[in-house]
């Protein structure tokens, strides 16, 4: 009889939890709840994609990141009749992740040669792009002016730069000035761009406005990243709308466009902040009323200039997954329960910030251990996780991290591991591979091995197999 | 009713729990009541003779699905009604969802969220000045540049910092003020508030406001000696009359909806409102003690019964908080220890 | 070879452990309570690694491992 009961649960590895430790303190990481499971992205089962594509494996869903643009963008047209959407290629810029965005009706938004490069050669027309980023080499502005982007200048310095190339191949350059403000959030990003309250915003404009082979057309900013106070975006339509109207007084320009950047968060749990994305994130439709009533109040009586935005991580953080597994466990001598996973900090560059949601690809039942997960890397500092409740996990066992599909795929790095594979669940379900898994060969095709180092063996006595005479 | 109260934690940082419940209790107003508690070591958790059931709840971090799935789970199994939720921390995933736990069949009287963000101390400022109060001469800085400005004008040492919702402390001079600015926005992000001391006494009253701009009732306290935390000891009810009017008008204009309490200070000619706290303080029995029964008004209101408003008390009452043991079996800990 | 120690933890049916030695309590789940019974009834570590896998139709090299971890916690654990 007794039997029988304890068959009615699942095996699990045997486990004591001290109560009243560290995880169980008041307001800890630690939960009592079982930790969720999700068998399936988009449909797809987890376990079919580990199995044909390999883990680690970063998962993107296309219809995610449509659906995501779409709710976007219809909530900032409802509000606003003359919108730009830019995708922004450094918060993902494969080329199928790109080619949806551009599908579905925005242009491309680089911020380096790379980028530009990128966007060219995936079939965007330059004069749908917006170049921005502080450092633009000569050639590269050069190919924006000949085919014709919006270049978006960070510095009087490129300013002097474009005006010698303009004139040099005797074309126009669209240009738009970059600008930074105090919105009332800390850290101000002052970096980038020209200050408005300092007035060299407004001395930069001047120049622009009677720069030989320069087309002023707008202004841009960008007040910072995952940005939970809509409050700030007010702050700052205002002072672009009120320095787009004092260039048009001051210069007779009247710009075409106001571009407010991006910088809107996804539902990510940013470390430190205690209450829940759903509650701490604001709705998107917040920002697009800040922004749009300011802009739609202050040109009460002149035309609406256009209102450029380029969101990336807001788009596509929750449409991308990664599904990773447990390839050892120990234990730790403070009794703690250690796995190390075949994904680490290598994959998870925005871990150091976020806290993703771990996800069970099976119900592992209720017994939840307090747990740390180590990535693949000899590294100390190669830790995803700290302070985790999990179920005593097998070898093998995977797990999905969610949401990752900002950043991560651009931020990544090659050290000492191959990077994965990735793979989008297309509408229909079909899964396409969008990237390979690295290979010694793809990742040494960049090198160059000097000849004469070539088939050197060491030669140290006493280190040989036995098996090798 | 069967009602759920969350604050189990009546120790020495007291949460407001268990004094809602004993109001309850002791007026008949909740034939069960059941403790939503985080933690099973909280105090609340073994007071059988005041709380009938406990359930653990996940962390108001966990979001708005575990925190369903919990109160779903605890409304199929003693049938609750109404939930009355006592802590700051899960106070934004509540009013957010009030609808939606309206839906779940459990009732709430809850401050809207336009309400609960009067509170953050920008929005302060604008309401002392609409219900013409006196806020202590504030300034917002963002920056440490801009806290250097403030300190070069003002040099009129110690200020308060304090942040957007949580936290204050004294500052004696701009390196103190920097360190502590540093510190203050770590936690709670900006802009922090510069803040001069306005000295007199500090004045409190817990009340409950309609939803419709009425004040169903209020008791005014003054606390006469606080714990080495700051928390009350003993206090006395206090009759007064500005501050009565203060409450009336702070709920007539903003149409409050639930329990609050205003923390105020009262110097020679003028109240200064210090903070609004938007829900019931843990010193609330207090006010049942000399009559004015909050918590029992806040279930009737939830239930669409006219209360009585009346804020008529007798002045001059003694309050001392006092400790006391409780002796059980560790298996209650245990079973609330391996709860879900 | 028994460890005298184990037989003063008392536990529960929901799996709570009580060291009276020291006042920690702990948790266990339904295969670290069965081992412990193996263990209390006198069992060595590889009798109980028997059980464990004959009652749950597992690998004994599985439920070896297992047994011999859960050993480790018991010693981090100070409760041998």
């Amino acid at each position: 009889m007794k039997q029988t009961k304890k068959l009615t649960r699942p095996y699990s590895k045997p486990s004591m939890v001290k109560l009243g430790g560290p995880l169980y303190a008041k307001h800890g990481a630690a939960s009592n709840n079982s930790v969720p499971v999700r068998t399936s992205i988009s449909k797809v089962p987890v376990s079919e994609l580990a199995q044909k594509f390999g883990s680690p494996l970063f998962v993107f869903s296309e219809d995610a990141i449509r659906n995501a643009f779409t709710n976007y963008t219809e909530v900032f047209k409802r509000f606003y009749p003359k919108m730009v959407f830019g995708w922004s290629y450094k918060t993902n810029y494969l080329k199928a992740i790109c080619a949806i965005f551009h599908e579905e009706g925005a242009i491309a938004e680089v911020v380096s040669d790379f980028e530009y490069e990128k966007a060219r050669a995936l079939g965007v027309p330059g004069e749908q792009i917006i170049f921005n980023g502080p450092y633009k080499p000569k050639a590269a502005l050069k190919r924006a002016i000949e085919e014709g982007a919006v270049i978006h200048v960070d510095s009087m310095d490129e300013i002097y730069q474009i005006e010698s190339i303009a004139t040099e191949i005797k074309l126009t350059a669209r240009v738009g000035l970059r600008v930074n403000m105090n919105t009332g959030v800390y850290p101000q990003w002052s970096r980038f761009g020209l200050n408005i309250e300092s007035g060299q915003a407004m001395d930069a404009a001047r120049r622009l406005a009677k720069a030989p082979g320069i087309d002023f057309e707008g202004i841009h900013c960008h007040i910072g990243t995952f940005m939970l106070s809509v409050q700030a975006y007010e702050i700052a339509a205002e002072k672009m709308a009120n320095l787009f109207l004092e260039i048009e007084s001051d210069t007779g320009i009247r710009l075409k466009y106001i571009d407010m950047g991006g910088g809107f968060p996804s539902k990510s749990h940013l470390k430190g902040v205690y209450q829940s994305p759903e509650v701490a994130v604001p709705n998107i439709s917040e920002y697009a009323i800040a922004i749009t009533s300011c802009l739609k109040r202050i040109f009460a009586d002149s035309e609406l200039p256009t209102l450029v935005l380029e969101a990336g991580r807001h788009l596509i953080d929750e449409a991308g997954f990664l599904i990773t597994s447990v390839i050892s466990r120990k234990l730790l001598p403070d009794a703690r329960r250690a796995y190390v996973l075949d994904a680490g900090v290598n994959l998870l560059y925005t871990s150091t910030w976020y806290r993703p949601v771990f996800e069970l690809d099976g119900d592992e039942g209720s017994f939840l251990e307090p747990a740390v997960l180590f990535g693949p890397l000899c590294m100390n500092i190669d830790v995803v996780d700290n302070s985790l409740m999990l179920p005593p996990l097998r070898v093998g066992k995977r797990l999905v991290l969610s949401p990752v599909g900002a950043y991560n795929v651009t931020q990544w790095m090659q050290f000492i591991q191959y990077r994965p594979a990735v793979v989008l669940v297309r509408k229909n379900g079909k899964v396409d591979l969008i990237r390979h898994k690295e290979s010694l060969e793809a990742v040494e095709n960049l090198e160059v091995l000097p000849e004469d180092l070539q088939q050197k063996q060491a030669t140290v006595l006493g280190f040989k197999s036995r098996n090798v005479s | 009713m069967h009602v759920g109260i969350s604050g189990m934690n009546a120790t020495d940082n007291p949460g407001p729990g268990v004094p809602v419940a004993r109001s309850l209790r002791e007026s008949g107003a909740a034939s069960r009541i059941i403790g939503l508690t985080y933690d099973a070591h909280d105090p609340g958790n073994y007071m059988d003779f005041m709380i009938d059931h406990v359930h653990r709840m996940p962390y108001p971090t966990k979001g708005w699905n575990a925190l369903s799935e919990a109160l779903a789970h605890v409304k199929k199994i003693h049938e609750i009604e109404a939930v009355i939720p006592c802590l700051d921390v899960e106070l934004p995933l509540y009013i957010k969802h009030q609808n939606q736990l309206s839906e779940l069949g459990i009732k709430t009287f809850l401050p809207t969220e336009d309400q609960f963000s009067l509170r953050s101390k920008e929005k302060l400022i604008k309401l002392c000045a609409d219900i013409d109060i006196k806020y202590p001469e504030t300034a917002l800085v963002n920056s440490i540049d801009e806290l250097q400005e403030f300190a070069d004008q003002d040099p009129d040492w110690p200020i308060f910092v304090k942040g957007r919702y949580y936290k204050a402390s004294a500052a004696y001079n701009l390196q103190d003020a920097v360190h502590k600015f540093i510190e203050i926005s770590a936690d709670w992000g900006l802009p922090i508030l510069l803040q001069k001391p306005v000295s007199g006494i500090e004045i409190n009253l817990v009340g409950l406001g309609d939803g419709e701009g009425g004040l169903c009732g209020s008791v005014a306290i003054k606390k006469l000696m606080t714990t080495s935390i700051g928390k009350i000891w003993t206090g006395v009810t206090i009759d007064h009359p500005a501050l009565n009017d203060l409450a009336e008008r702070f709920v007539s204009h903003t149409k409050w909806r639930g329990p609050f309490e205003l923390e105020c200070i009262q110097n020679s000619e003028d109240i200064f409102l210090i903070e609004i706290n938007p829900r019931f303080p843990a010193w609330v029995y207090f006010a049942t003690g000399v009559g004015i029964n909050l918590p029992e008004r806040l279930l009737r209101l939830m239930q669409g019964i006219d209360v009585g408003r009346t804020s008529e008390y007798p002045v001059g009452k003694y309050f001392v908080r006092y400790t006391y043991e409780i002796v059980t079996d560790i298996n209650k800990f245990f079973k609330l220890a391996s709860s879900v | 070879m028994t460890h005298s120690r184990l037989l003063q933890l008392a536990t529960n049916d929901e799996g709570f452990c009580f060291d009276p030695r020291t006042g920690e309590t702990y948790q266990l789940n339904d295969t670290a309570r069965l081992v412990l019974t193996e263990l209390k009834k006198g069992q060595s570590e590889d009798a109980a690694a028997r059980t464990l896998a004959a009652t749950y139709e597992i690998p004994l090299h599985e439920a070896e491992t297992d047994t011999q971890e859960f050993m480790q916690m018991l010693r981090i654990n100070g409760v041998i």
